[in-house]
């Protein structure tokens, strides 16, 4: 077996498994939760290597002083790296324990010993465990009350601090009253354009912050973005243009049939603000962060202050739903810097709603232009996709200079480079799902990454595949309709795969494709690989569309290998299916002259109970199968099943997200 | 100004501006941290907790309002309708980050209690002012559902 990857940085037993308390394993791991449950499911994992049981062992808190670097917790990887480690790590204990115990060998050896690459692991029918429906082993104590979010931390001494994000993108402070005047504020601090407001408590420095914000003076920035202008804007920027998929013998020229799809920007909305804590003692910085990723958050943390990552410890706290590169390490950042002003003090950071909703990074625009040659038969023998937006991943340590918003605020600091991608064999960004997993003889798509950015964007959920899905799977049934073929099997005539035909054979029957529906009622079917070698997902979506959308069904087959926690896998496609049903319905952040309008719930809203559908999810097992991730793999066919049910429902085909009654009577033209 | 109140059967002091948000006096003040900030404009439904067992947005609720109502947060264990619904929402694993849960364990304590029969729809349109982001709505319709069955 090639090393998987986290075992190379981290390649000994003791880097991942803690005997040293009689009794009970500590479990570590790079990898953090924000509610998928991934800490249940490596626990599950270890209990059943090392036959131990489930109450014995620990997960330990990620923190960089201890936990092996896995770098992002991300791309629905954390089974496929995180959870083999940790299995290759217990069998090699298990192997190695025999007739010892694990803590006997821990006195001995202290575990150090190499993680054995080839040893036996457990077979799937002798799983007790793994492959049984386990609760979550944190929402108990949420469900208390109790202190479990990094924003309901009260370390001793803590302080609190709001800071000041400008009026505009652009925007330089010129100007700030540095008195406190405020009732329980401490101090008031600027560091460029950069300024903050430290309390005592936290409602003191929510009032100190607006009345801070009434007394600032900004400069008025000359270029500003609309998002009005946002496909012109994607169309005309300068671009990163690459070939990432041609077969056979592709002529442009041959095309018959063109249709553009895209997507707006789209925000992050977790129902938290981010947030973090900082505290500095001597030259040592201590930080708890609910980052996806310490390790890459602490080395630029460290390259922004021109210190040594030695002297930076983190620790995760989960804070509320993150599904992404959110405003969590940008919080960080402000934390660290706030509280260098009031040495040996703990300081709490929130953004407010304002600021989570204007600030952090989007979900990037997306244009993608798809192009078909049907031959006689009604089969696709020509095929071409472009796909268009800025970079997917601007997240700490992967760009040239630290993407940290407060670094490209204060003096001396730079503004944050444009976003990447990640390259296409671990799955792309804006190219994500764009290359067909269907076969067509002759095939080319071409992804054009903007190479600048007024915009800031990042990773969410998916990346490119939301939009590329989208595109794929709706102009597959403008083709199918145009035909005159059935959806189902107009995909059917294009796949060989069998785990992709056998979702696509499972969704068709537990919904009843084909039936006859009232008028104004539609199914309509999405389908994708993730990533294409992750999970496969096939979604039907049923909608009433008389008045205005509303979607009434999903129903979902999945295929994510063996399902180390199937009711978890079950919580993650459907949560899934009801994001990218949000997104794909109601979200679109709109800017008017460099400021985010969209900055509260009611001019940026998302999916509410009475929007939801009824969903029925069917799980194709496949315990003899590498577990895949299940966080993303819905995304990009509840999208597509949704438009392509509106079509079914009123014959309209939309091609601009969201499917608002707005862009439905646009369509329409 | 000094203020007297009442949380889940405890008796409370506390100094603050009267105009203070209970959620912050809840927060800071009390450590009910269970009780959560998502937007402090009354939008999200994150910060509910129940005045005399009347569901309110403690975010936009000043201290000086509360007066002698019984506040019931999350961290309650008096109240048998919360009790079973946590049990529900546990059974059904009903959440996933569970940052909403708190607000929505509350709201749907006070459905319950006016008509521990509601359908799905009348369950969902009482919960419309609860935003929830990773998707758990339908388990928290349907452990709403359960608890109100046992009632």
């Amino acid at each position: 077996m090639t090393t998987p990857e986290s075992l190379i940085k981290s390649p000994k037993v003791s880097d991942w498994l803690d005997f040293s308390i009689q009794g009970v394993v500590g479990i570590k791991t790079g990898k953090v939760e924000f509610g998928q449950g991934i800490r249940t499911a490596l626990v599950q994992i270890v209990s059943e290597e090392l036959r131990i049981e489930l109450s014995s062992c620990q997960i330990l808190v990620t923190e960089t002083a201890i936990s092996p670097d896995e770098s992002f917790t991300a791309g629905s990887l954390s089974i496929q790296d995180s959870g083999l480690a940790l299995r290759l790590a217990s069998a090699t204990a298990f192997d190695v324990a025999k007739d010892s115990d694990y803590w006997q060998v821990h006195l001995t050896s202290g575990w150090n010993i190499n993680v054995n690459l080839d040893v036996a692991t457990k077979n799937s029918e002798e799983y007790t465990i793994v492959g049984h429906d386990i609760s979550n082993l944190e929402l108990g104590s949420k469900l208390a009350g109790l202190a479990t979010f990094i924003q309901d931390q009260r370390f001793e001494g803590l302080l609190f601090a709001r800071v000041l994000r400008p009026p505009v993108r652009g925007a330089e402070l010129l100007s700030i009253p540095l008195e406190p005047t405020s009732p329980g504020v401490i101090k008031i601090i600027r560091n460029g354009s950069f300024a903050a407001v430290i309390a005592r408590d936290e409602y003191s420095a929510i009032v100190a912050a607006e009345k801070l914000s009434g007394e600032a003076k900004w400069t008025t920035p000359t270029s500003a973005f609309n998002s009005d202008d946002v496909n012109t804007f994607l169309k005309n920027s300068a671009k990163d243009s690459q070939i990432v998929h041609e077969i056979g013998a592709f002529n442009d020229e041959a095309i018959q049939i063109r249709a553009t799809y895209s997507r707006p920007f789209i925000s992050h909305a977790s129902i938290g603000t981010v947030t973090a804590i900082a505290q500095w003692n001597d030259q040592k910085l201590k930080i708890w962060s609910q980052s996806q990723g310490i390790y890459p958050l602490r080395s630029d943390i460290a390259r922004a202050l021109t210190i040594n990552e030695s002297d930076i410890s983190i620790s995760h706290i989960e804070g509320a739903g993150c599904y992404g590169h959110n405003g969590a390490d940008d919080v960080a950042f402000d934390a660290v810097l706030i509280s260098r002003e009031v040495p040996g003090i703990p300081v709490l950071v929130t953004w407010s709603r304002d600021d989570e909703l204007s600030w952090a990074p989007f979900g990037p625009a997306m244009q993608a232009e798809l192009g078909a040659q049907l031959d006689d038969s009604g089969a696709i023998v020509q095929w071409s996709h472009l796909v268009r937006g800025n970079g997917h991943s601007s997240r700490p340590s992967t760009l040239p200079t630290p993407s940290l918003l407060a670094y490209s605020q204060i003096a001396g600091g730079q503004a944050i480079p444009a976003a990447g991608d990640p390259p296409m064999p671990r799955g792309g960004g804006t190219g994500r799902n764009s290359i067909p997993l269907y076969e067509f003889d002759n095939a080319k798509v071409v992804t054009e990454r903007l190479t600048e950015m007024p915009i800031r964007t990042s990773a969410m959920r998916a990346l490119g595949a939301h939009l590329n899905v989208f595109a794929i799977e709706s102009f597959l049934d403008e083709l199918a309709f145009t035909s005159g073929q059935d959806p189902v099997e107009f995909r059917l005539r294009h796949l060989s795969d069998p785990r992709g035909r056998a979702v696509i054979e499972k969704v068709a029957q537990i919904s009843d494709w084909g039936t006859k529906l009232k008028d104004g009622t539609g199914q309509g079917i999405g389908f994708a690989r993730y990533k294409n070698k992750g999970a496969w997902c096939a979604v039907v979506a049923q909608v009433e569309a008389e008045v205005s959308l509303k979607v009434t069904h999903l129903w979902i087959a999945v295929d994510v290998g063996l399902a180390i926690n199937p009711d978890g896998v079950k919580n993650q496609i459907e949560g899934g299916a009801l994001q990218s049903m949000s997104w794909t319905t109601k979200e679109e952040v709109r800017i008017k002259e460099g400021k985010v309008l969209t900055n509260n719930w009611e001019d940026y809203p998302v999916l509410k109970f009475s929007d939801v559908p009824l969903i029925t999810t069917e799980i194709i097992s496949r315990p003899e199968m590498p577990t895949l991730g299940a966080g993303e793999a819905s995304i990009g066919p509840t999208g597509a099943a949704i438009a392509n049910a509106l079509h079914a429902a009123i014959g309209i085909r939309v091609k601009q997200m969201p499917l608002t009654s707005e862009n439905i009577v646009a369509s329409m033209e | 100004m000094n203020f007297q109140i009442n949380v889940n059967g405890n008796d409370y002091s506390v100094d603050c501006e009267e105009k203070t948000p209970l959620l912050w006096v809840l927060r800071n003040n009390l450590n009910f941290t269970g009780t959560r900030f998502g937007c402090g404009g009354g939008l999200c439904g994150a910060c509910t907790v129940l005045l005399d067992g009347v569901p309110v947005h403690s975010c936009d609720t000043p201290i000086w309002s509360v007066g002698d109502k019984r506040i019931e947060t999350v961290e309650s264990e008096l109240n048998p309708t919360l009790n079973k619904l946590k049990s529900c929402v546990d059974n059904l694993q009903a959440a996933q980050c569970g940052f909403c849960i708190s607000g929505l364990l509350m709201r749907a304590t006070s459905l319950i209690e006016s008509n521990p029969t509601l359908d799905r729809d009348s369950i969902a349109h009482g919960l419309d002012g609860h935003l929830c982001r990773c998707g758990a709505h339908n388990r928290i319709i349907e452990a709403v559902s359960q608890a109100g069955q046992q009632q």
